[in-house]
């Protein structure tokens, strides 16, 4: 089974998007992480054979910086190649310019509401986990 | 002896003068080395006097007498000899004043005939009145007038003449006391050539001269040693003076002469002359009382002659300041130097000027065309790398000034910028005018091929020349204001570099304060609004079961509200993001915009007691989003800083005219002093009286950023405790 990891420290908008997750059976598995700490953690000890295939992370985490794990990903050769979606409340040009400089994958503005999240989740399955993780 | 030449036309102007060779007959002279009493050189009519021998050496004492020694000897034990001139000594049974100079390491023996003794108090009486007439005169022509009698009447000479010498070294005679039958030479003019450069120096440093005989045989100097060098003879009184000079003078019937040099400041200004048309000797306490009346007169040009050349320069140098302050208040050169009451003409005596900056050319007065300008700017460039170019004869060093002499015959010209690509110039017209030489002054020396020698001109006769092309000088003070207004421009260009610097600096924070402000916003507004909403949906959705119709209401509208927080939210990230983004402009209705911020005005301020006047409202062309951000900013204003205790009235108008539409927002609020109306645009500029109030100092700074976005303007009008006033201004294509 696809595993999705969301690295999110606001409880509600985990709660909401695993809701939403689940509502709409993606026939994934998705992981959550409340703190870069224990990100950092698992992906240490990740079994290379079984990599996710995918990273959404926030980028205002309270101990590590977002930036600094997607720094983290994209440089380890294993991981690399893991698409990381930023899903960030931010709009910020430097956030944004500073993730993609960072190798990001994309950038999404975090949905309000769980309309917006559903619309996301069925997106970025779509192309991001289906179509281009077949391939 | 033989180092000094005759001078020829070859070398006239070096023509060494200070070592001659020779002394004037009426006196003798000694040269001694100070530390052994040693006669190194003899003037020889002295030798003849004594009947010794001109090839051994002697001692000081074989000369003169032991009274004389015991002199010299006490200026070597105090090593001073300046105080023991003058002294009246017996030599060959004759009263005679010793003079003494030291010059390098021979000391100069002079003998003088006293010829006419005067107590001490004479002199002091003589120089007490001269004194007192140099300090009455009450202008600079009487001040002349005074010294030239003074010195008459003190020496006796048959004419004595102030000469003064303009920038090039011609001199002309402007003041003059003579025998009543003489002819006057007052206002002739000599050419520099009379008076050359290596004599102007002597001058300087030896400032009284006298040739007491010009027909006299001048008495060679003997030298004891053979490879001495010639006697220094520049302190000396008894030099001879050169051929030429003393043919110059018999040219003119003169048969004596003493000349005082006038320094000024360190320089050279002018000559005391004095002429006698016979033989005739002024001894050395005579002398040093004119000497000392020069001085006096040096320094009462200070105060008679300066006063009036600095009351021209205090103009100046206030003009000056005046046109460097118009330039700082709005950062612009050429406006600064040509818009505002003083004008950049009104640093000196000009009767044109241009100015050529950055690409643009502006002349006032009688000035030349541009074109002709820019040639001229090419021609100085040519012969000039300075960046202060001074000429009273343009049309000569650049012949197409001749076709405009009237307007530019003299120039100045200071550069703004590197080769003087940038610059002003002034312009003073031709002045054609009528100077009377003494004598042809160019055929002020003459070569006679004959004899292999220099001969001055024979004629003194008044030679009228009209001077052509030439305009009138440039003063000190003309040029010292020129050099300041450069130096000030160019400190303020290297100012403006770092304003310019700073103000990107200051645009660049703002930038990123913005990208703060507007990760803030996102964050810290959206996240929350992001849980309410959640949270509210969930319930409608999840839970339908357990809630009533009521509850079903109020959470909708809970649902609805955060919607339209989020679309705020959103608005606000867009405002911060004015400059960058671009949209095709539409025509607005301002109405519902001014109606909706009337409603949310009046409920952030419940404690206020608010009206809103609205007039005419015509559609605007622009971004909606930007249109509401202008009124909301502007009306948040009226009402913030409102007077404590009025109640609060805003008027709106718009007025649509010429496809421009204004709209004049109108408050009664506190105002503020006029003098702040352009800060108040600036970013994060808040006044000081207003701190108290909240804000960001952003309001003002994103209205006028959105209005120059839209090409149109925004102004104010404010009185302190009556209200203001913002108008704008927005094109309707």
């Amino acid at each position: 089974m696809r595993k999705i990891l969301l690295v999110e420290d606001n409880e509600d908008f985990q709660l909401f998007f695993k809701l939403k997750f689940n509502e709409l059976s993606c026939n994934s598995k998705l992981i959550t992480f409340e703190n870069g700490t224990s990100f950092l953690t698992h992906i240490k000890e990740i079994d290379s054979t079984d990599l996710p295939s995918i990273i959404l992370l926030d980028l205002d985490l309270p101990d590590v910086s977002g930036f600094e794990i997607l720094e983290a990903i994209k440089i380890n050769p294993d991981l690399k190649k893991i698409p990381v979606i930023i899903l960030s409340s931010s709009e910020s040009r430097f956030d944004i310019q500073k993730s993609y400089n960072l190798n990001a994958n994309s950038y999404v503005v975090k949905p309000i509401g769980l309309d917006e999240i559903g619309e996301f989740i069925t997106h970025m399955h779509k192309y991001w986990v289906s179509f281009n993780m077949v391939a | 002896m033989s180092k000094y030449t005759q001078p020829n036309l070859n070398n006239c102007e070096k023509e060494q003068i200070h070592i001659i060779g020779h002394i004037q007959p009426h006196g003798y002279l000694l040269g001694i080395n100070p530390n052994n009493l040693e006669v190194l050189y003899v003037s020889e009519n002295m030798l003849h006097k004594l009947g010794l021998p001109a090839n051994k050496s002697q001692t000081l004492q074989s000369f003169v007498s032991d009274e004389i020694v015991e002199i010299i000897n006490s200026g070597i034990k105090d090593g001073d000899f300046s105080g023991l001139s003058g002294n009246r000594v017996l030599l060959f049974k004759e009263e005679y004043q010793l003079i003494l100079n030291k010059t390098g390491e021979v000391l100069t023996l002079e003998f003088e005939p006293l010829e006419k003794a005067l107590p001490e108090s004479e002199f002091h009486s003589m120089i007490g009145r001269a004194m007192a007439k140099i300090q009455n005169s009450p202008n600079f022509q009487d001040l002349l007038k005074q010294t030239a009698a003074e010195i008459k009447a003190i020496t006796g000479y048959d004419r004595v003449m102030i000469y003064q010498f303009k920038k090039n070294w011609d001199g002309k005679v402007v003041a003059e006391a003579k025998r009543e039958d003489l002819e006057s030479m007052l206002d002739l003019h000599f050419p520099a050539s009379d008076i050359p450069v290596q004599a102007r120096e002597l001058f300087k440093i030896n400032q009284i001269r006298i040739i007491a005989d010009v027909d006299a045989k001048d008495e060679k100097l003997i030298a004891f040693h053979e490879n001495n060098n010639p006697l220094d003879l520049t302190h000396s009184t008894l030099r001879s003076s050169s051929p030429i000079h003393l043919e110059y003078l018999r040219n003119m019937g003169v048969k004596a002469s003493m000349t005082i040099s006038i320094i000024y400041k360190g320089q050279l200004w002018g000559m005391v002359t004095c002429h006698h048309y016979t033989k005739k000797f002024v001894n050395y306490s005579f002398r040093n009382t004119c000497k000392f009346i020069g001085s006096l007169f040096s320094s009462a040009i200070e105060f008679k002659y300066d006063r009036k050349e600095k009351e021209l320069l205090d103009k100046y140098y206030k003009n000056e300041s005046n046109l460097v302050e118009n330039v700082i208040k709005g950062w612009d050169i050429l406006k600064g130097l040509t818009e505002f009451d003083t004008k950049f003409i009104d640093i000196n005596d000009s009767h044109g000027a241009a100015i050529y900056f950055e690409g643009k050319f502006f002349a006032l007065g009688a000035a030349p065309t541009e074109e002709q300008t820019h040639a001229i700017a090419d021609r100085v460039r040519e012969i000039s790398n300075d960046s202060l170019f001074i000429s009273e004869h343009l049309p000569k060093i650049h012949p197409d000034a001749k076709s405009y002499s009237d307007k530019a015959s003299g120039l100045m010209m200071i550069g703004l910028s590197r080769k003087m690509n940038d610059y002003i110039m002034w312009f003073k017209p031709e002045q054609t005018q009528t100077i009377h030489w003494g004598g042809n002054p160019d055929k002020s020396v003459n070569w006679d091929a004959v004899n292999q020698k220099l001969n001055p001109r024979k004629s003194f006769e008044k030679f009228a020349l009209l001077s052509q092309y030439t305009s009138l000088e440039w003063s000190d003070g003309e040029i010292a204001a020129a050099i300041k207004l450069r130096e000030d421009i160019n400190n303020i260009l290297i100012n403006k570099t770092n304003e310019v610097r700073a103000l990107n600096e200051e645009l660049r924070n703002a930038y990123e304060y913005l990208d703060t402000f507007s990760y803030t916003v996102s964050h810290d507004l959206k996240t929350p609004l992001s849980s309410i909403k959640g949270y509210a949906e969930i319930l409608v959705k999840y839970h339908k079961d357990k809630i009533d119709d009521d509850m079903a209401k109020f959470l909708n509208q809970i649902i609805i509200n955060t919607d339209k927080m989020k679309g705020l939210i959103q608005d606000v990230l867009n405002y911060s993001k004015i400059g960058r983004i671009e949209k095709a402009p539409a025509l607005v209705d301002p109405e519902p915009i001014i109606n909706d911020l009337i409603e949310n005005i009046k409920i952030g301020n419940q404690n206020k007691s608010i009206e809103f006047i609205v007039d005419y409202l015509p559609k605007l062309q622009g971004d909606k989003t930007m249109i509401y951000q202008i009124f909301n900013n502007l009306m948040s204003n009226a009402v913030k800083y409102s007077r404590e205790n009025v109640p609060v009235v805003v008027k709106i108008n718009g007025v649509e005219l010429n496809g421009e539409v204004t709209y004049h927002i109108n408050d009664n609020g506190r105002g503020f002093d006029m003098k702040n109306a352009d800060r108040i645009f600036e970013l994060f500029k808040r006044l000081d009286d207003v701190k108290s109030i909240e804000g960001t100092g952003l309001g003002l700074a994103i209205v006028k950023r959105i209005i120059t976005l839209h090409k149109g303007k925004i102004w104010v009008e404010s009185s302190i405790g009556i209200g203001t006033t913002f108008s704008f201004t927005l094109p309707v294509v």
